[in-house]
């Protein structure tokens, strides 16, 4: 079942347009990535998903209801982290997340367990009696994601999580995140693909304000393994092996990569189908000394550059 | 909501130096200024002859004079306890906390408007030393006192009106101030400009507009009903323009 369907919306800043009928659907309870490059209209999308914004055209449906009928109550179903934390330096980590809880409507009986649930899954009960102007950006950065789960929405929007991090806390944030999706939906936009393709479920790729791709991350790793390269390095260069990966109609690509002690062939089958046994075949026909054989592994980053590449 | 707001906006205001700098500097300022009146007074009925001097009035001559000096130091103390409210929030991002929340805007505006209201009543407080240091002396009529601390109530929160909105305007806490001054300097010299048209329509319309007539009024003891619907309308203009501004931010 869709948690969001984003229907066309459209966002005309001046005579700029920022989005452009952009489209796309989030499941229930799973981590759905937003990816772009600079400028692409993530941040926008995010506050037009959030209410934050008003779409110029289109509409957002939370539930099948349309962002625009939402009265207060539905509210309660959202929480987000856009850009910077919106954090109130001069108290105390506990304080702001009881201050948060109650502005939105938190009840005095719920307070106290929901305040629990957020400190444990963002592990802040070191810090939770701490000024936050105090604490260090990795520390602030969980009392924003605390801050937009402190109500257990449905549906939560993270934008740029782990802006800033160092490796570690970019981690720890990783694993944070992964956990919110037993209680949560979450939308979540980040420059890091790598951290994006180890966490995500869904992904969809904007540029420009318009959706270029969108579909589960599985679907896409799979597809694009049966038809991804191999690797095939051997002791020294082969011409007959050369000419037989040259004459194969089921090859569409190969190139030469040389090293000091050994040289690797990049090799891109048309097919589908697993083809790493033929090239083995081959490989042995042509006396080839072959050092070994791999599967060049599914790069989220790769397949972005080469989708918003060929959009340009 | 609303006391919820309000409530977080006092502790962060009285947690923060800034609260005591403003409050000591108010009370230094007008305790200087009621001395000097009261002493001035003391000097000049001395210089008159017995039977004349209970023309001379107290009340005109040290309470008013007060009050006048009180309003003027808020011209330059209310842009700085008004300048954060809203500067803050945009320039933190902390004003998304209430948007797209169960939290209306009229909640939100009238939080803070309620804040900076206490703590001008917390300055104002502090004044009322004087009145208790001359409750000794006879004064004439007491009326002076309770309009007059009705006048500058309502001028702070004419001045305070004007620091949230240009509060409201821009994400810096300085050019908030600065705007609000300018503001409030302008709403100062209406009375002035009124005395220097010949039209007489535009002088009464510019003396009507000019918060120091209604202040003046007051102060003198007369509270008309056409002054309370000045101050009124004023507060409410400026709620509607905040919330405009925080209507314009999702477009």
């Amino acid at each position: 079942m869709n948690a969001i369907e984003v229907d066309g919306i459209t966002k005309v800043i001046g005579e700029r347009k920022i989005l452009n009928q952009v489209s796309f659907k989030v499941q229930k309870s799973r981590i759905h990535g937003f990816l772009g490059p600079n400028g692409a209209g993530k941040t926008t999308t995010m506050r037009i998903l959030c209410g934050l914004l008003k779409p110029t055209e289109g509409e957002v449906y939370f539930n099948n209801t349309p962002l625009s009928k939402f009265d207060s109550k539905l509210y309660h179903k959202i929480g987000f982290l856009i850009e910077e934390p919106p954090l109130y330096g001069d108290m105390r980590v506990v304080d702001y997340l009881k201050y948060v809880a109650r502005l939105r409507r938190v009840s005095d009986k719920d307070l106290a367990s929901q305040l629990d649930y957020c400190i444990k899954a963002l592990d802040l009960s070191e810090v939770k009696q701490r000024s936050i102007e105090n604490l260090s950006r990795g520390f602030k950065q969980r009392v924003g994601i605390a801050q937009a789960i402190i109500h257990m929405p449905e549906i939560v929007f993270l934008d740029e999580p782990s802006l800033g991090l160092d490796p570690r806390s970019i981690s720890e944030i990783r694993q944070l995140i992964s956990n919110l999706r037993e209680n949560h939906t979450v939308i979540l936009s980040s420059h890091l693909l790598h951290e994006m393709s180890l966490v995500c479920d869904d992904i969809s790729i904007i540029s420009k304000g318009r959706i270029l791709e969108s579909g589960a991350l599985d679907d896409l790793r799979s597809s694009l393994e049966a038809a991804s390269s191999f690797i095939v390095s051997a002791l020294r260069e082969n011409t007959k092996f050369e000419l037989a990966l040259n004459e194969d109609p089921n090859i569409s690509k190969f190139s030469r990569m040389e090293h000091r002690d050994h040289i690797d062939y990049h090799i891109t089958p048309t097919v589908n189908d697993e083809y790493r046994p033929a090239i083995v075949k081959k490989a042995v026909e042509c006396d080839l000394e072959i050092l070994g054989l791999e599967r060049k592994s599914f790069s989220l980053e790769d397949y972005f550059l080469k989708v918003t590449e060929n959009h340009d | 909501m609303i006391s919820l707001i309000c409530a977080k906006e006092l502790k962060s205001f009285f947690k923060s130096p800034i609260a005591y700098v403003i409050l000591g500097l108010f009370s230094l300022l007008v305790g200087w200024m009621f001395f000097s009146q009261l002493s001035y007074f003391l000097e000049n009925i001395q210089k008159l002859p017995v039977h004349m001097r209970h023309e001379y009035d107290f009340s005109n001559e040290v309470i008013i004079k007060v009050f006048g000096n009180v309003n003027f130091i808020f011209i330059f103390m209310v842009p700085i306890l008004t300048m954060r409210t809203f500067a803050e929030e945009f320039r933190e991002q902390t004003i998304d906390l209430y948007f797209g929340s169960v939290v209306s805007d009229f909640e939100f505006i009238l939080g803070k408007f309620f804040a900076v209201i206490i703590q001008g009543l917390a300055l104002i407080a502090t004044t009322l030393i004087f009145p208790l240091l001359l409750a000794n002396i006879n004064l004439s009529d007491m009326t002076f006192l309770i309009t007059g601390y009705l006048g500058i109530f309502f001028n702070f929160i004419f001045f305070a009106t004007i620091g949230l909105v240009a509060s409201s305007l821009v994400k810096n806490q300085i050019i908030a101030a600065m705007v609000a001054f300018v503001g409030i300097l302008a709403a100062w010299m209406l009375a002035v400009m009124s005395q220097l048209t010949s039209n007489y329509l535009l002088a009464e319309l510019l003396r009507f507009l000019s918060v120091n007539h209604h202040f003046e009024n007051m102060v003198k003891g007369y509270v008309s009903f056409s002054d309370f619907s000045f101050y009124l309308c004023f507060l409410m203009f400026g709620i509607l323009l905040i919330k405009k501004r925080l209507e314009v931010r999702k477009w």
